[in-house]
């Protein structure tokens, strides 16, 4: 009987054991602050995690630059396929063993920030030379949460139409012109696009940075109002918006949808398959590095009733607040704000965020009309809606959506819809 | 009369069997073939069977975008320590489950086979905290950590051991032998073939798995091959010629061991149907 | 007497030692990684844990929202379907090779080899492939249905086709395994029967039925159990060929993928838990079931 006991406990002990190894908290080692020391003496990993890889080229020029100041701090690269990134990114926040520095965006920030993933960078641009006033004051905002600042913006974006010369060439129509109109753009489309489908004029994606949030704007409605307490979706401007979209479904202008969800829409446009593409500003660099080198130009969206409206956007480097050397993570979030790697971002074909250095980015792509994305940046752009768990109501918007795309339902009833979970998920927070 | 029947059924036999291998082996002719095309030949339509010109950049290609080569060597090791680790844990422990008598045998038995019937896909995030709490992530360890002990391996090296007939025991237990010296020197030898089965059956899983590297290892150097693979096809532009030519790099390693060692690979596998 | 009952005793002592010793890794491990993560995702399911882990107690509330989910409903009837329609399919299609293989034909050991590559084949690289064979814009598939006439099929984008093109890569990428298995068993069938029924003038069609599918029945009843309970926990395929941007993710979604989306995608890891516990009691059903009809058709003595 003894041995039976002993057995026993035996057995619990071996199980008890495993489950006390992983059920102690581990010691995050509360940060001490580091002492007082000189820049040259900061050394170590920095862990950065980002989504593109496209980006690749850039990030390896800062980081030769950035290791002549820094040589002690080594920078390591994680980059991730965007899809996979928000499911890394979330596992890893999880428990605290994020990367030291991550890519963060609008949709996301007030979720990581109220769940305590990001530190609040105040503290270090006070030592600073950064001054963000001379960053778009939008995207400052947008990482300005609950009074604090979590972030520099490197880059931003906004939308423009991508197109195919040769294709207009061929079809024999004139190119597009920045002041063109909405109906101007369907016409266009209409004559681009062949009797046999091997070309369409452009693609009606269901993309609210590429597509209907810029429409929503222009016909001047709103995604979620200012104060972000409800929803803009039951307005008509804003159903205006989505029906715009909807109206082209029957033309027969676009691949279908179900074509663009299983061959991403830059991945047609590039096998020229479609003609016209509204598409951000960071598309320069896979244009640059595909067979329409020379064959692709862009211009600035279409009016729609004499107003227009592009959504800006721009991603941050944040600072894990688990990382366990902040110092030196900043020493790199701070170098990707400042004028050096800026101008490498505009020279590898991105956007950069600092005053001044924007316009490096359109000299050094002469070839296309990129002036047009600064113009609308500065002239009729609208930050992209944000609410503290945007992904909450996004998910039924999509959903919605697809049903009005599809022509299932009319657009009026689903945006009435999507108004309804969005206010209800709006009140929760 | 008889005879021409028996023609016939063999020739509809054969119709049979070539049509399936044709099902069969046409994806991995197609992988190929895209694989030596450009990006612009690839996607034409109507599609070229034949490259026009071979490309083989592509293969190039793969190793610039991600770190293909450390991606085999992180696989490799995974694989391999995946099977040490079945061999020496599952057949200790099932030695002890077919041979030796102690309380409480039978019950941890039975708990053992409910660990089978779960699917462990629903478990990858309680896996994943403890993991990040023993602070493995994005380690090597990370990647086999967890797979290290098999339900199914102790349960199918099980049945080999109970097989084997209990005079061999007696004899060295008499000569004064520890169990563990009777488990190591006489009785694991004996069930060689199990040990090779549960072997190729791991490999098959380690080298494959993606779920658990996918999200376990966020680092591109700490990825293996199947998360490689997902990652690639995720990027914004998708470049098939250069997928298709990862996948074949991928699938190749696995398939020349095979080649060579498909007697033990197909036994192994038939094996473990008759002992399960 | 006295003295040869104390040398069983010490000897059961070391035995026992022994025993617990050499399962403590095994047992350890499985607690660790096995054990503990099922009371966890128990637990969790009673719980509101929503993104980093910060969670309140919520009663049942997860089970009841889990039953009034028509997206969940909708992912159990695609497990049902994969399960019906993989599960026979590839036990036909995989019996049938089996039985051919058996003949006294040529090149059978190629045959086995070949049918047995796609089993070896990483799952990523395989979906990958017929990702790219299904594409409807692309696709290789798609430019032969074209040239016979046909009109393109989106396969993976439409709601009718996505689930039945997942089934086909499914059951292409596991004939070949378990016709192997099978094999094996079917080999495993005493001569003495055929040469029997040979006497008694049955032709081939007549053994294969009369002798071969009953003497198979035991290895074909662990296909079957391995098979199901596999094709219920099916991921990586459906997970790489109907992502979730797909116009057909909904209806090609199965329990398992369903309950991983909202784990890692959308931050629902009470509500993934409860899907978690409802798919392992399904499974757990299924089992015992299976276990108690087996005698009914299964055939043990040989």
């Amino acid at each position: 009987m003894k041995k039976k006991v002993l057995a026993l406990l035996l057995c619990v002990g071996l199980a008890a054991g495993g489950l006390g190894g992983c059920g102690e908290p581990d010691a995050p080692g509360k940060e001490t602050p580091e002492a007082e020391s000189g820049e040259e003496t900061i050394s170590g990993e920095v862990h950065m995690a980002y989504w593109a890889i496209e980006f690749d080229g850039y990030l390896n020029r800062c980081i030769e630059e950035f290791n002549k100041i820094y040589p002690d701090i080594k920078i390591v690269l994680e980059p991730a396929a965007w899809d996979e990134y928000w499911t890394k990114l979330e596992a890893a926040s999880t428990g605290g063993s994020v990367a030291d520095v991550f890519w963060m965006n609008g949709p996301n920030v007030m979720k990581y920030v109220n769940g305590g993933v990001m530190e609040p960078i105040d503290g270090y641009l006070e030592n600073s030379d950064i001054d963000l006033n001379r960053y778009p004051e939008g995207m400052v905002q947008l990482y300005h949460v609950n009074g604090k600042q979590y972030g520099i913006p490197f880059t931003f974006d906004t939308i423009g139409v991508w197109y195919n010369k040769k294709l207009f060439d061929a079809a024999g129509v004139p190119y597009p012109k920045d002041d063109w109109t909405w109906e101007e753009m369907v016409d266009t489309a209409r004559q681009l696009t062949k009797e046999d489908k091997s070309v369409y004029g452009m693609a009606t994606q269901l993309e609210a940075q590429q597509c209907y949030y810029n429409t929503i704007f222009a016909m001047g409605g709103e995604v979620i109002s200012e104060d972000r307490k409800s929803s803009g979706f039951d307005k008509a401007e804003t159903q205006a918006g989505i029906q715009c979209w909807v109206d082209l479904q029957e033309e027969e202008i676009s691949p279908s949808l179900a074509s663009l969800a299983e061959t991403a829409p830059d991945v047609q446009f590039l096998s020229e398959r479609v003609a016209m593409l509204w598409y951000g500003s960071w598309f320069v660099s896979a244009v640059e590095a595909s067979d329409l080198v020379n064959d692709v130009d862009v211009v600035e969206l279409p009016s729609m009733n004499g107003n227009k409206g592009t959504v800006i956007h721009g991603v941050i480097n944040a600072i894990s607040s688990a990382s366990e050397n902040k110092e030196a993570a900043w020493k790199w979030v701070e170098f990707l704000g400042q004028e050096k790697a800026n101008v490498i971002c505009a020279e590898e074909g991105i956007i950069p965020a600092l005053e001044g250095t924007p316009e490096k980015w359109v000299s050094a792509h002469p070839q296309y009309n990129l002036q047009s994305f600064i113009t609308s940046a500065e002239n009729y752009s609208y930050a992209y809606p944000v609410s503290e768990n945007s992904a909450v109501w996004e998910r039924p918007m999509i959903e919605n959506l697809k049903k009005a795309y599809c022509l299932e339902v009319d657009v009026k009833e689903a945006c009435d819809t999507i108004a309804k979970e969005m206010n209800e998920a709006l009140a929760k927070e | 009369m008889k005879k021409k029947k028996l023609r016939m059924g063999h020739v509809l036999a054969y119709l049979f069997l070539i049509s399936g291998i044709l099902i069969t082996v046409f994806p991995f002719l197609w992988m190929i073939l895209t694989s030596l095309k450009s990006q612009t030949e690839a996607i034409r339509v109507p599609p070229t069977i034949f490259p026009a010109k071979l490309i083989f950049e592509n293969y190039v290609t793969v190793f610039e975008k991600i770190p293909f080569a450390r991606m085999y060597l992180n696989t490799i090791i995974s694989a391999v320590v995946t099977i040490l680790g079945h061999l020496v844990i599952c057949s200790m422990a099932a030695y002890a489950f077919a041979r030796l008598k102690f309380p409480g045998r039978n019950v941890i038995f039975m708990l053992l086979l409910a660990v089978l019937m779960i699917p462990s896909s629903l478990f990858i995030l309680p896996q994943y905290l403890i993991v990040q709490k023993l602070g493995l992530l994005n380690t090597i360890v990370a990647l086999f950590l967890p797979n290290l002990f098999s339900a199914f391996g102790t349960f199918l090296l099980r049945q080999f051991f109970m097989s084997l007939p209990d005079e061999l025991e007696d004899a060295a237990r008499l000569d004064g032998c520890s169990r563990f010296m009777i488990y190591a020197r006489i009785m694991l030898p004996l069930i060689r073939s199990g040990l090779a089965a549960l072997g190729i059956i791991t490999l098959r899983f380690a080298w494959n798995d993606l779920m658990w590297p996918l999200i376990v290892n966020t680092s591109t150097h700490k990825m293996t091959l199947s998360a490689g693979l997902s990652y690639l096809q995720g990027q914004r532009w998708a470049d098939y010629p250069a997928m298709m030519a990862g996948a074949v790099m991928a699938v190749l390693p696995l398939l020349v061991l095979f080649i060579v060692f498909q007697k033990q690979f197909i036994e192994g596998i038939a094996m473990s149907g008759i002992k399960g | 007497m006295g003295k040869r009952g104390k040398k069983t005793n010490i000897s059961s002592i070391k035995e026992r030692f022994w025993g617990y010793t050499m399962i403590a890794p095994l047992v350890t491990g499985l607690s660790v990684f096995y054990f503990y993560p099922v009371i966890k995702v128990f637990f969790d399911s009673f719980r509101d844990v929503g993104a980093f882990n910060q969670g309140d107690w919520c009663g049942i509330r997860n089970y009841q929202e889990l039953f009034a989910d028509p997206v969940m409903w909708q992912a159990l009837g695609n497990t049902l379907k994969y399960v019906v329609i993989i599960v026979p399919g590839m036990l036909l299609l995989s019996l049938i090779l089996a039985a051919l293989l058996n003949m006294n034909i040529k090149g059978r050991s190629l045959f086995r080899v070949i049918y047995f590559i796609p089993a070896i084949t990483m799952g990523a690289a395989v979906a990958m492939i017929w990702k790219w064979i299904y594409n409807g814009d692309y696709g290789i598939l798609n430019q032969i249905l074209q040239l016979c006439g046909f009109e393109k099929i989106r396969f993976l984008g439409e709601e009718a086709t996505a689930l039945p093109a997942v089934c086909v890569v499914c059951i292409w990428g596991s004939v070949g395994y378990n016709m192997i298995i099978l094999l094996a068993g079917i080999q495993g069938i005493s001569k003495t029967y055929y040469e029997a029924a040979a006497i008694d003038g049955a032709g081939g069609i007549r053994q294969f039925f009369n002798i071969t599918l009953p003497m198979v029945t035991p290895t074909l009843f662990f296909v079957l159990i391995t098979n199901l309970i596999g094709t219920f926990q099916t991921f990586d395929a459906i997970y790489m060929l109907v992502p979730n941007t797909s116009m057909a993710a909904g209806s090609a979604q199965s329990l398992v993928v369903y309950f991983y989306r909202n784990a890692f995608s959308y931050s629902r890891r009470g509500y993934a838990s409860a899907i978690a516990v409802v798919l392992l009691a399904i499974i757990m059903a299924i089992t015992a079931v299976q276990l108690k009809v087996q005698k009914y058709w299964v055939n043990y003595d040989e």
